[in-house]
């Protein structure tokens, strides 16, 4: 659009402004600050001109015979204004154009469009839930007649719930089609249609059926009346009663800005934030309606001590002298090395980075991981590297440009939502080529998005990526791809042959999905948990990074790579150091020069020796070898690899303290329980998956006797004696701002609006590693199904199922089987079936699904009641024997 | 000297015949002026259906804060009003309002009056939050509109 630089000047309303060529009149005029209302036009759809309420005059200099603008008397050029009004929000302005917008001839077209829309608009707005926010009722007031020229009865449609979220009044309905283009083009739902034609369209779902997608509520949230409004909001109050707060969501790790609207010290409702936050008015159907959590009766509200048999209420001070006296004894008897720090992830980074000073610099003790659900000890910075090693990181905004995405392993839809639509709309709008690489054919990998699926093997992950990048290498080196390059020992004795019989994929489309990427100028790799936490994972990092130099995705100056962490701050958690090798920014825990600047800020040497991981001290926990525990912001029982094991090692360990919202099975098992506060009640800093950092805003006052994790750590440091004095959390973000590599000068003022993606500084890359072994080959399939994993849509983490509206979404828990293979082992859709590894069985009821593909069976994560942990730590990938135990009439109630 | 002795007299005796401004209160009480504002009302249709719909333009207009509405949607099968949505709380507070007339002018639905009681005095705090139960009129004055 605007190759070369070169800017337009546009004189709206006699101020002139210098846009962009291709800048809609509308847009020119926002930047002229003048007011030009719409209705059908959005920001993310392409014109329409449906409602037509932007009618401006549109003019250009008048030219004479000689191609020069004709000038008036007083030497400005004469204008020649087009006979009729134009629509603003599809006419792109040109270099001398001028509009008026405030003419009578423009006002008064307003003002005509204007009561053809009121027309058959009922004056219900007392009843309207949109009553106080609606662009409708504000343009009424500025440019409607107080009358109507009107004595016909107005058109009338039944109102409807379109399903759990949706409700719709037609007869509120102006048809810019808002709706219906943002859950085409955006969401990739096609759930909304036009109904009939002129005046008795209706927009509703197609056979009037609820609504089959992904319950968004965008279309809420687009529709400027109040024709569709959301029903877990209904009626519940007037925007003026709310107090807008704008807030990052707690659930993915795309870090969506929120706007909770809070009546009292209620949460009401969730919105989008127009034109703020990387994702401006986007939410998924979990950022809308996924905050009940925070307003639940359940919540913890006082500290909890075990005293002998059961946990009984304690004061916060006597929970922490508790809790320290506990673990100055076992320091003293068992050594720093037998305490552990588990958890942390959902944390802002200020608690992240106290959780880890806690661990190393007033207990003494390496032990310290975020990533509990890891099977296999994966290097700290595994990710980052893997990421392109810290140099600046693309943006989200950035994916609708590419032309071509790799997206490996995960199902965007459970994972990153947002990121998943913004897919969609590249793909929808300006060409961009999917390339998704999954077991199951996920949503981004049907038909109608035109991209390509590598549907791979069950954990072939490795055998994939390696061939793709010898592939990529086949094509000539890429830019930064040096023969002796590190990277290269992840990929060493792969061959595309090799990966293509490894992962069933045929080599010919590896070759043509890496030529692809290859050849793409603007592209993307984008992954998730099912590479960080596959069982391979460090070699895989490795494999994902040679991918990335091999097919340029990585060059010298920037990375188009992104990992999507299982929770809203992973990323936070690797950077803050919550990994046993590696200290806040990536520095090395070994490496005693480096580790300098902490020592000397600390106050203490951090010559701890070598920590464990999370699967390492879970197996050492359960082996009696850790003593005590410190789970923060984390159900272990749920998210270990093993639930025996953990709950083995809950059992034997001479003290468990957690932080947590709810009484989880881990808090039931802890010693001592801190009740820590939700997002919504403590401020911070959060980093997304583009590295962005961004703040979190507090919208409700601290309930009784809750704290934010913060606090409860500095009081148990300031019992053991540290010298701990941070009066708030932005004192500890200070701190990080002076110690951290990539946070170094950042401090919060400088966060907001949007906050800066980190990258660090020129040259000072992270240091050279020993490369990992090359990634395996896969053992051959053993018995039984494959247990595939992964998120869904509607539910994640610990705290989604708390509320109402997100469970009744996900409906029931579920094994998901393709319907040839229920047939080959007997289950029919909604029999009881047992899934039975060595380690263990749970059982769930069935359901067919042909996405998931043969030989397999897939059970969502993070759903209450699904246990996937009771079957053991079980192969790579897990397999499981599946087995008919009741039928669908008995399990019905 | 007595001429003015006479006049104040006369001021005195002339007023000794005329009938007394003062009324006796509580024993006797004054009719109030068809535009006087007391204590609201929230006044039924005909059917005994509330007016009231929820809106909260009330609260929205009222300079003092003093309304509280809290909105909820009716049962398709017992409406409380016309409408689908309906006043699930209503409260006033009355030791903030100043009676200025505002909630009632600003009502599209003419649910709300102001009256003519003005007798709020009470023992508790408390008390002055009316309630919807204190406001609403009674069933048998379906209809009702105060004269304005």
């Amino acid at each position: 659009m605007n190759a070369n630089g070169t800017k337009v000047r546009v004189t709206i309303d006699g101020r002139t402004v210098e846009v962009a060529p291709g800048t809609l009149v509308t847009d020119a005029a926002r930047a002229a600050e003048v007011h030009v209302p719409i209705f059908c036009s959005h920001a993310k759809l392409p014109p329409l001109g449906a409602c037509r309420i932007c009618v401006v005059e549109v003019g250009m200099p008048k030219l004479g015979p000689d191609r020069k603008p004709v000038l008036a008397a007083d030497g400005a050029p004469e204008i020649a204004w087009m006979p009729k009004v134009q629509t603003g929000c599809t006419t792109p302005v040109l270099d001398g154009m001028h509009v008026r917008t405030a003419t009578p001839v423009a006002v008064k077209a307003r003002q005509g469009v204007m009561e053809f829309l009121l027309v058959n608009h009922p004056l219900d707005c007392p009843v309207c839930d949109e009553g106080g926010e609606c662009q409708l009722q504000d343009l009424a007031f500025a440019f409607g007649a107080d009358f109507t020229r009107m004595d016909e009865a107005k058109r009338t449609f039944e109102s409807e719930d379109l399903g759990p979220v949706v409700k719709k009044e037609a007869n509120r309905c102006i048809i810019c089609m808002r709706c219906v283009r943002y859950c085409d083009e955006i969401m990739g739902d096609d759930a909304l249609t036009a109904h009939q034609r002129g005046v008795w369209t209706e927009i509703s779902s197609f056979d009037r059926q609820p609504l089959d997608c992904e319950q968004c509520g965008n279309c809420v949230e687009v529709c400027p009346v109040g024709a569709l409004t959301a029903l877990p909001y209904r009626f519940k109050a007037r925007p003026w009663d709310l107090r807008q707060h704008v807030t990052i969501c707690p659930y993915c790790s795309n870090g969506c800005s929120v706007r909770l609207g809070v009546r009292g010290n209620e949460v009401l409702r969730a919105r989008g934030t127009e034109h703020r936050g990387v994702n401006q008015e986007y939410l998924c159907v979990r950022g809308r309606f996924g905050y009940e959590f925070v307003n639940s009766a359940e919540r913890l509200t006082a500290p909890l001590l075990r005293m002998g048999g059961a946990q009984s209420p304690a004061s916060f001070d006597e929970a922490v002298t508790y809790a320290a006296a506990r673990l100055r004894e076992i320091v003293a008897v068992h050594g720093a090395g037998s305490v552990a720090f588990l958890g942390g992830e959902k944390l802002n980074v200020e608690e992240q980075y106290l959780f880890q000073k806690l661990a190393r610099a007033v207990i003494g003790t390496p032990h310290v991981d975020a990533r509990t659900r890891s099977t296999a000890r994966v290097p700290g910075d595994a990710i980052l590297r893997a990421t392109g090693g810290g140099r600046p990181a693309m943006s989200l905004d950035d994916l609708v440009d590419a032309q071509e995405v790799l997206v490996l392993g995960d199902d965007l839809q459970g994972e990153a939502p947002f990121a998943q639509a913004q897919l969609i709309r590249g793909q929808h709008q300006r060409g961009l080529h999917l390339t998704v690489a999954n077991q199951r054919r996920v949503k981004l990998a049907r038909t109608k998005f035109g991209g390509d699926w590598l549907a791979y093997r069950p954990g072939s992950e490795p055998a994939l990526v390696a061939a793709l990048a010898r592939a990529a290498l086949e094509l000539g080196d890429a830019a930064g791809a040096a023969p002796a390059a590190p990277w290269r020992a992840a990929i060493e004795g792969w061959t595309v042959e090799k990966g293509a019989a490894a992962t069933g994929i045929p080599a010919d489309a590896i070759r043509a999905a890496a030529k692809r990427l290859h050849a793409a100028s603007r592209k993307a790799i984008l992954f998730g948990r099912a590479v960080a936490e596959h069982p391979q994972a460090a070699s895989l990092l490795e494999a994902i990074e040679a991918l990335g130099w091999a097919s340029g995705a990585i060059t010298e100056s920037r990375a188009a790579l992104m990992s999507f962490g299982p929770q809203s701050d992973s990323q936070g958690a690797l950077d803050m150091g919550l990994t046993p090798d590696c200290l806040p920014g990536y520095v090395p825990a070994a490496d005693a020069a480096a580790r300098g600047r902490y020592e000397q800020a600390w106050g203490r040497t951090l010559d701890l020796g070598a920590g464990l991981s999370a699967p390492e001290i879970l197996a050492a926990a359960a082996a009696g070898g850790i003593k005590a525990l410190w789970i923060v912001a984390d159900d272990w029982l749920a998210s270990a690899p093993d639930r025996a094991m953990a709950a083995k090692a809950l059992a034997s360990a001479e003290l468990v303290v957690v932080n947590e919202l709810f009484l989880t099975p881990t808090a039931r098992a802890a010693h001592v329980v801190f009740p820590a506060s939700a997002f919504a009640e403590k401020e911070g800093v959060v980093v997304n998956c583009e590295r962005r950092l961004q703040r979190t805003v507090r919208a409700l006052a601290w309930r009784k006797g809750v704290k934010p994790d913060w606090e409860i750590l500095q009081a148990v440091a300031q019992a053991l004696g540290a010298a701990w004095s941070y009066r708030g959390a932005e004192d500890v973000f200070r701190e990080i701002a002076k110690l951290v590599p990539g946070y170094q000068g950042r401090s919060w003022a400088t966060l907001l609006p949007l906050g800066p993606q980190w990258s660090f500084a020129a040259n000072a890359v992270l240091p050279e590693r020993r490369a990992a072994a090359a990634v395996a080959e896969l053992a051959r399939a053993g018995e039984g199904l494959a247990l595939l994993s992964g998120a869904t849509l509607f539910l994640q983490g610990g705290l989604s199922h708390r509320g109402t509206l997100l469970p009744k979404l996900a409906k029931a828990p579920r094994a998901f089987l393709h319907p040839a293979e229920a047939a080959r082992i007997g289950v029919g859709d909604g029999d009881r079936v047992s899934l039975a590894a060595p380690g263990g069985a749970i059982e769930l009821d069935a359901a067919l699904d042909p996405s998931v593909p043969e030989g397999s069976v897939f059970v969502p994560q993070a759903q209450a009641g699904v246990e996937l942990n009771r079957l053991g730590a079980a192969g790579a990938p897990p397999r499981v024997t599946a087995r008919r135990v009741g039928a669908r009439e008995t399990v019905g109630a | 000297m007595f001429k003015e002795m006479v006049q104040g007299l006369g001021v005195t005796f002339e007023n000794l015949f005329k009938k007394p401004f003062t009324v006796q209160y509580p024993e006797e009480q004054l009719t109030m002026f068809p535009r006087f504002r007391g204590l609201h009302i929230l006044t039924r249709h005909e059917d005994g259906l509330e007016r009231c719909v929820g809106c909260e333009l009330c609260a929205v207009a009222c300079p003092a804060d003093a309304i509280f509405v809290e909105a909820a949607e009716n049962e398709p099968d017992a409406p409380q009003s016309h409408g689908e949505r309906y006043a699930k709380r209503y409260e006033i507070n009355m030791l903030r309002c100043i009676f200025c007339g505002m909630c009632e002018e600003a009502c599209p639905e003419d649910a709300i009056y102001l009256e003519k009681k003005f007798e709020l005095a009470d023992y508790d705090r408390d008390a002055f939050i009316y309630t919807k139960d204190e406001l609403l009129v009674g069933p048998e004055q379906s209809g009702y509109l105060p004269a304005r």
